[in-house]
This record gives structure tokens, C-alpha cells and sequence, in this order.
């Protein structure tokens, strides 16, 4: 499976209080919100556990073909160390890792297929699959008409998952 | 109140989110918060409690799982005026 999410910390801590009202009860369970609430950086547990949600929510998507829906309290987190942990929703689970600087949170789906990753704009991106696949010309960035970003290899479909927030962007393939 | 000054109420509450102007100057019934304004799927819990502050109403899980639109957070809230 295939799902990745990056947060601008900065740009989350402009935007969003964590602490705000009701905000941590609309996105996680009552576990996750002790977790959070007894962590030493609350703000910072709060976005790993959204951004692990938010991995599992696109490579759910993409297996399931449900319909687009805001349902962050659908996928339940499981924390296992300091990078690892399992998001679960309905009877399935998926392993996620979570890359942490003091500038972005990353998170990404375990998967033996899509081992890959990549940190920049689209076009540098494609530049970077031209050289590593040795190909001919420029790969085209496309999406489906779900709204599934893939990347045509003439010889094969080159599954993708992208994210973007703010200074920082990453791809999964 | 009427879905049209629902949705007018609710312009201000999306504009701080959003990412692609010029959809959210054509802003339609169908606009979609993440495909069409380009909105941070981190952003849709501020748009929730903002609406919740401003319309004073209390959104549920089930609820807040349709409002990826413009047309469903409308519906929502005309739904909870209702039931005040």
C-alpha cells in the first residue's frame, strides 16, 4: 500500500492550536488525546498522529475507492517507539514510519513496493526518475481521474503517492 | 436562514485556508475544499470549529465526515439551525 503525509511545523503552528476548544476531540480518540496531553511536545505528538492518519487515509483510499470524507477519527493509532507505529481502520491496519526535524513531520506507509521517497518540487522529482530509470525522456506527473497521482513510464504505471504542505514537499513511489 | 447566506457566512470562515484564489472567487455550491480551494486537509478541523463558533452549533463525527464541500457544510448547518 501507498500513502505518505508531510507537515510544515511551522506553518502548522501559525494556523492551527492544538489546544484550541474541542480541536483534539474532532481528530482523535480519547488514547491518542492522553498520549498527546502527557507528551512533552504536545503539539509536535499531535501532527506524527495526524500525519499518520492521514498515510493511512490516502492508501485506504486507494485500495477502497471510497468516497472523499473528513473521518480522522475513523483511523486509530498505535505507537510503538519514537518512529514506528500502526494506524488501524475498520478491520485492517497498515505499518507507518514517521521521519521528525525540527522543521517538517513525515509519515509513510511499511510497504515492500513502495520503498521510495523523494523530497522536492514535481519537476525535480521527474528529473530524478529520468536519471535513476535511465529513460528516455521526461516522465509525465499525472493523475487519475480519482484523483490519484501516478507517473507514466510508457513500459509501466509508476504508482505515487504526494504531499505537500507548506515549504515541503514528498513523494512516495 | 437561507442556504445563500449560509454559504456567505461561511466565505470568510474557508478564505484563510485556502490556495487557489481564483476558485474561491467562482466559489459555487459544488466547490470542493480540497480539490477545488486547494485547502490542507490539516486545515479542515479549523474550518469545523470556526463554523461551529460562528453559527454557535455543535458538529458530531458523522456529520463532520460530508464537509469536504461547500454544498454538505451548508446542508450541515442549515440542519443544526434547525434543530437549535
Amino acid at each position: 500500500m501507498i500513502g505518505n503525509d508531510i507537515v510544515d511545523l511551522a506553518k502548522a503552528d501559525r494556523e492551527s492550536n492544538i489546544f484550541r476548544l474541542r480541536f483534539l476531540e474532532k481528530i482523535c480518540s480519547q488514547e491518542e488525546i492522553k498520549l498527546i496531553l502527557s507528551n512533552q511536545n504536545s503539539t509536535h505528538l499531535y501532527w506524527r498522529i495526524w500525519s499518520m492518519k492521514e498515510s493511512a487515509y490516502k492508501a485506504f483510499q486507494r485500495k477502497c475507492k471510497f468516497e472523499t470524507a473528513f473521518n480522522p477519527f475513523a483511523f486509530s493509532c498505535q505507537l510503538y517507539d519514537s518512529q514506528n507505529g500502526r494506524v488501524c481502520f475498520k478491520n485492517e491496519s497498515v505499518s507507518v514510519q514517521t521521519i521528525h526535524t525540527d522543521e517538517f513531520i513525515y509519515s509513510e506507509i511499511k510497504d515492500n513496493v513502495h520503498k521510495n521517497c523523494f523530497f522536492g518540487s514535481t519537476s525535480d522529482f521527474m528529473d530524478h526518475l529520468k536519471d535513476k530509470l535511465k529513460l528516455n525522456s521526461i516522465p509525465e506527473f499525472q493523475k487519475t481521474k480519482e484523483g490519484l497521482p501516478f507517473v507514466n513510464l510508457s513500459s509501466q504505471i509508476l504508482e505515487v503517492s504526494k504531499t505537500h504542505h507548506g515549504n515541503f514537499q514528498a513523494f512516495q513511489y | 436562514m437561507t442556504t445563500e447566506a449560509i454559504q456567505e457566512r461561511l466565505k470568510p470562515i474557508v478564505k484563510p485556508y485556502v490556495n487557489n484564489q481564483e476558485n474561491f472567487n467562482n466559489l459555487t455550491s459544488e466547490s470542493n475544499f480540497i480539490e477545488d480551494l486547494e485547502i490542507n486537509s490539516a486545515n479542515l478541523v479549523d474550518i469545523v470549529l470556526d463554523v461551529e463558533d460562528e453559527f454557535d452549533i455543535r458538529i458530531e463525527n458523522d456529520d463532520m465526515e460530508k464537509m469536504i464541500n461547500v454544498e454538505a457544510t451548508v446542508n450541515v448547518i442549515q440542519k443544526k439551525l434547525a434543530n437549535k
